[in-house]
């Protein structure tokens, strides 16, 4: 590859990216929630049908220091114990990714990291070393990581 | 000053974290069966023994990235120290050698050479201005909680658990010469 070939690559990537206005990120970062929500609530409607979990979609206020306060979508998941699993947006703007979704039930939490064109991923703690240790979000790890939380 | 010969790294302080996280774990479970005599959950409506443990886990996680940037400063300082002391010739370790003796010739032993300014010499000759800003952003969360909390937070941090402590630390310490094998080192399993 040229140098002049990389150079249009690397400018093409960036015109595919959201501008750095923030109201065109803001915009796009609600619909990138809104289809993560749409996606797990669908997995878990499965279990809902059966009457093992009730599923209740509302608003939560975000503040972040470039976007200001919007308010995105946040799932609350109640189980037959009475335990309350949340998924819940905390910020657009994270260090080495394009958004983070936290899911938690007091005291563990699963976390969803945005990586742009590669989807979402999710975060745990490592269980015998130092930081957290990553996988592709689908519905068999998402369905995972659920189950932990309540254990 | 005499370096210690073991400082909490970051392995220790995730194993706190996770056998913390595990303790609360236990408790939840407790509290859902009979708690023992006495306890402050005894009679406690489960609604407010969710919000007992979510306060837990959120004092829990401010703690752990006070002990986490702490390990990230003792990193730092160590090596800062050992480039002073044993006058590495590379750029980075002159420079921070006319740091220590200019503190020492302003104030003497009395004034310690912050992890900031350590850092900003980095910065100097790496660039990586993102990088720099971000983990200097968690120094200042940092000297917020050490310090009590007593003033209003300015890092411009609004979200900050050990998650984002770790980010920034790793990002850090992966683009600094010298030290790009330590998060590899941290991450290793060693049990």
């Amino acid at each position: 590859m040229t140098a002049k070939d990389a150079a249009f690559d690397l400018l093409k990537r960036q015109k595919d990216l959201p501008t750095g206005d923030p109201s065109v990120q803001k915009q796009h970062w609600l619909q990138t929630l809104d289809q993560l929500m749409d996606l797990l609530e669908a997995w878990l409607q499965a279990a809902e049908s059966e009457g093992l979990l009730k599923i209740e979609r509302d608003k939560w206020r975000v503040l972040e220091e470039r976007l200001g306060v919007y308010i995105a979508p946040r799932l609350n998941v109640v189980t037959p114990r009475g335990d309350t699993v949340t998924i819940t947006p905390r910020a657009r703007y994270v260090v080495g990714a394009e958004g983070r979704v936290d899911m938690e039930c007091p005291p563990k939490k699963a976390i969803f990291l945005h990586r742009g064109s590669q989807g979402w991923q999710i975060a745990k703690l490592a269980q015998m070393q130092a930081g957290w240790s990553y996988e592709p979000l689908t519905e068999e790890s998402f369905w995972a990581h659920f189950k932990d939380l309540l254990l | 000053m005499a370096i210690a010969s073991e400082w909490p790294t970051p392995p220790d302080i995730f194993e706190y974290y996770r056998r913390s996280i595990d303790a609360l774990t236990a408790l939840k479970l407790t509290t859902v069966g009979a708690v023992p005599v006495g306890s402050r959950f005894e009679g406690m409506p489960q609604d407010d023994v969710q919000v007992a443990l979510v306060n837990l886990r959120n004092d829990l996680d401010q703690s752990a990235v006070l002990l986490l940037v702490a390990s990230f400063e003792a990193t730092l300082q160590v090596d800062f120290h050992e480039r002073v002391t044993r006058k590495k010739k590379d750029r980075v370790s002159k420079e921070l050698r006319k740091l220590w003796y200019s503190n020492l010739q302003r104030h003497g032993r009395t004034r310690w050479i912050t992890v900031e300014e350590i850092v900003d010499v980095w910065r100097k000759h790496i660039g990586q201005t993102v990088i720099i800003g971000n983990f200097k952003q968690l120094v200042l969360y940092r000297h917020w909680l050490a310090h009590g909390r007593y003033w209003v937070q300015k890092s411009g941090l609004l979200l900050i658990d050990p998650f984002d402590a770790w980010q920034r630390g790793v990002a850090l310490f992966n683009v600094l010469p010298g030290f790009q094998g330590l998060v590899a080192a941290w991450q290793q399993n060693d049990e």
